[in-house]
């Protein structure tokens, strides 16, 4: 509902080029940053398990794919092209097979994570849902590349299989083909899990 | 095209459209609306959902296109049509019917309920978890899209540097050589 009173990307995107790179077209990178930050990271995350690092991916991704947009053909299609670009970074990343973290490193990430712990809810709720959240993520990590998208963009973002098959620049028949054969994986997926986790 | 509602309505027609329901995002909705005439946490009602002809009746309206509803798919026809909300709301009602009578069919939508949920919950747990960058993360992230750096700049130049040295040292060995050959070519014919 609310995509209609905002811009469209190809609006967005159109402002950037026509602005080219000495004009101030800050307003407009950060709404197409604002708008799919959380599809990116979850899907960088469901398949990179360091938060930082599926931030630092995900950073990367908006970064070449807003550098590269004068090579964009179809500007409606920009989601589905930042997503590849995303999925390719953390295919990357996986590849390179970095050395586990230091110990400095870890313990950072411990202090931040504790601190905003502390800040929040009973440590009890955050435990269940950083639980469920890290169940679908892994879960979602094992579907085939092409489906991840399809299910972050209907559960994330709540789009009907129309507007996801309008950004992806998919028929919308493939769509639901895609989410069907996904959500049947997932349940398979969460059906295994649920003996191993009780 | 139109398709009619099938007489005898089995196993496979309730999984068939329970899972299109699911598949179009309406499965919760749905199901949660035959819950909520069951107050009383007793059975039946799914029946009480298939007889109750105004329940059905807003079910699909509340699934449809228009003010403030939805669309649905093939097998659930819109509201903006009468034909095909009677149809969409003859389906409805056999569901519900099928769905009170039998048991694995109640299993199925169980299950399908909780991967939806535990999708759902999942999913609003990481976006709640899930910070947008900060101003200033924003910022500099900008200042590497906008401003140009030279190490770019540097990488897009190498390869026509790159070109124009190679070329340089074919024609050094090339002039090289070809002064070696007019020397030893002096030397062993002109004397």
């Amino acid at each position: 509902m609310a995509r209609r009173t905002e811009k469209q990307d190809t609006e967005l995107i159109a402002e950037i080029l026509v602005a080219g790179r000495k004009q101030d077209v800050n307003d407009a990178y950060t709404t197409l940053l604002e708008r799919y930050w959380k599809v990116v990271v979850a899907l960088v995350r469901s398949r990179v398990s360091s938060p930082r690092d599926a931030e630092d991916l995900a950073q990367e991704a908006f970064v070449r794919a807003f550098r590269s947009l004068p090579n964009l053909k179809k500007p409606k299609l920009f989601l589905g092209w930042l997503l590849r670009i995303a999925q390719n970074l953390a295919t990357d990343h996986l590849r390179r097979r970095r050395p586990p973290a230091s110990l400095d490193r870890l313990e950072e990430e411990a202090v931040e994570g504790g601190a905003a712990w502390c800040s929040g809810r009973g440590v009890q709720e955050r435990l269940e849902q950083q639980e469920e959240m890290e169940m679908v993520l892994n879960a979602l990590g094992e579907l085939p590349e092409r489906y991840r998208a399809i299910v972050t963009l209907r559960y994330l973002k709540g789009l009907s299989n129309r507007e996801v098959a309008g950004l992806l620049g998919e028929p919308e028949g493939t769509i639901r083909n895609r989410l069907f054969r996904a959500l049947a994986k997932l349940r398979n997926i969460f059906e295994n899990q649920r003996p191993s986790r009780t | 095209m139109k398709r009619k509602t099938p007489e005898s309505y089995g196993c496979d027609e309730a999984r068939q459209g329970l899972q299109h329901l699911w598949v179009e995002g309406y499965l919760g909705n749905v199901i949660s609306g035959f819950r909520s005439l069951d107050s009383g946490g007793r059975e039946g009602a799914y029946v009480d959902m298939a007889t109750d002809e105004t329940a059905v009746d807003d079910e699909v309206r509340a699934l449809s296109p228009g003010p403030g509803g939805k669309e649905l798919g093939a097998a659930f026809r819109p509201a903006t049509d009468p034909e095909f909300h009677a149809e969409s709301c003859a389906r409805l009602r056999k569901l519900a019917e099928h769905l009170d009578a039998c048991q694995s069919c109640r299993r199925e939508v169980e299950s399908l309920v909780n991967v939806d949920q535990a999708l759902m919950t999942g999913f609003a747990a990481f976006d709640r978890s899930t910070e947008l960058p900060e101003r200033d993360q924003i910022a500099t992230l900008l200042h590497r899209v906008v401003d140009e750096p030279t190490v770019r700049l540097l990488r897009r130049t190498r390869r026509s540097i790159r070109v124009i040295l190679w070329l340089c040292f074919f024609l050094f060995t090339l002039l090289g050589c070809s002064a070696l050959i007019a020397l030893a070519w002096k030397a062993l014919f002109e004397r």
